[in-house]
Formats: C-alpha cells, sequence, structure tokens
C-alpha cells in the first residue's frame, strides 16, 4: 500500500527562496534580504508604496525594470510583488512557475539532508521533476 | 528501506508517495515544509478483481 499526497506549495523558507533566486541567475550579494520590510522602487528611481522583505533591485534585472520582491504575510509565508510592467515581459507565471518548481526542489533536498536520505533528481518529458528519496 | 517519491510539475504543483507507510514520517515532514496539504489517500497494489464488465471486455 502507497499513500499519496499532493501539497499546494507555499513560499515559507527564506533561505530556499534565496537559494532559487540565485539559481535563477543572480548573486547572494545582489539579493537583499530584510527583517523588516522596505519599499521597492521603480524604473524611474521612484519610491514605492509596496514594501518587501527579500528583494532584486532594478539595476540588477535590466531594461526598465522594476524592482521585485517578497514580502512575509503574517502567516510565514512569501508573496511575490512584481509590476504589470515586468509581469508581462519576463516575470509573468511562467517565471513565477519556474521559480516556485526551483523553490520545491530546494526544500526537498534540504529535508533528505537532515533526514539523512540520499536524493536522486530526473526530469521527466512534461518538465516535471522527480526527486527519489532513499534512505537504507 | 525507506524511500519517497516527489513529483514537482512545472506549474509547482507537487505529489509525494510514500512506499507501505515506511516512510510516512519522511513525506508528512515533507508536506510541512512544503506547503499545504490538499489531499492525501491511500492506494491498493493488488491488482481489480475481475468483474462481469471486465470479462466481456476482454473477451470481446
Amino acid at each position: 500500500m502507497s499513500h499519496y499526497t499532493n501539497i499546494s506549495l507555499l513560499l515559507k523558507d527564506e533561505t530556499a527562496l534565496v537559494e532559487s533566486l540565485i539559481e535563477l541567475g543572480w548573486t547572494l550579494d545582489q539579493i537583499e534580504m530584510h527583517e523588516t520590510p522596505v519599499n521597492l522602487y521603480g524604473f524611474q528611481g521612484d519610491r514605492r508604496k509596496d514594501v518587501a522583505n527579500i528583494i532584486v533591485r532594478r539595476r540588477f534585472i535590466g531594461g526598465a525594470s522594476n524592482d521585485i520582491g517578497f514580502i512575509r504575510g503574517a502567516d510565514g509565508n512569501y508573496t511575490a510583488i512584481i509590476s504589470e510592467y515586468d509581469q508581462g515581459w519576463k516575470f509573468g507565471e511562467h517565471w513565477l512557475n519556474n521559480l516556485r518548481q526551483i523553490y520545491g526542489v530546494k526544500v526537498v533536498e534540504r529535508q533528505a539532508k537532515l533526514k539523512g536520505m540520499s536524493v536522486k533528481k530526473s526530469v521527466k518529458q512534461d518538465g516535471t521533476i522527480q526527486l527519489v528519496l532513499v534512505k537504507a | 528501506m525507506k524511500k519517497v517519491l516527489i513529483d514537482i510539475s512545472p506549474t509547482g504543483e507537487i505529489s509525494i508517495e510514500d512506499d507501505h507507510g515506511s516512510a510516512a514520517d519522511v513525506s508528512q515532514l515533507l508536506a510541512k515544509a512544503l506547503g499545504d496539504v490538499v489531499s492525501r489517500k491511500k492506494t491498493c497494489a493488488t491488482k481489480p478483481k475481475a468483474t462481469l464488465q471486465n470479462l466481456k471486455q476482454t473477451n470481446g
């Protein structure tokens, strides 16, 4: 008999989220982490009312981008703060889904390490990442 | 031996399968770390019994 569990992914692990952003191309020193959220800035250098705990500034994004941020809610889960403009050219649903997939792998790898389990990773034809955790 | 399979779809949907319940603690830990549990079910690995309908289809 097997148990199947379906999960609705939540971004709640700061380290895994930052590691995911690094895997997407930024370096650690390009990613700001703030305990108290701070303002994001727009492409003209204008301070926005939006605030975030984890931020990639527009100078590290390119084009006429605005800052990208993630704000931690009262429940501890992070929500992406991405301008409509940036969603339109690069950081839309597809990018967010890619981030979520990478984040999921990071969380699983960390938990596997804590449990002393080995991880084998493969990618299926439909793009699904399969992780097999084994402990002898 | 404990074994857990995790599928993470390109849209971020996650399913976890543990074998024979021996790794249920690991899958529960992963579920908690990853997000909210949407559903959890057991499946039986035994073959389904032949029904009259199945037999009719087989015999064509």
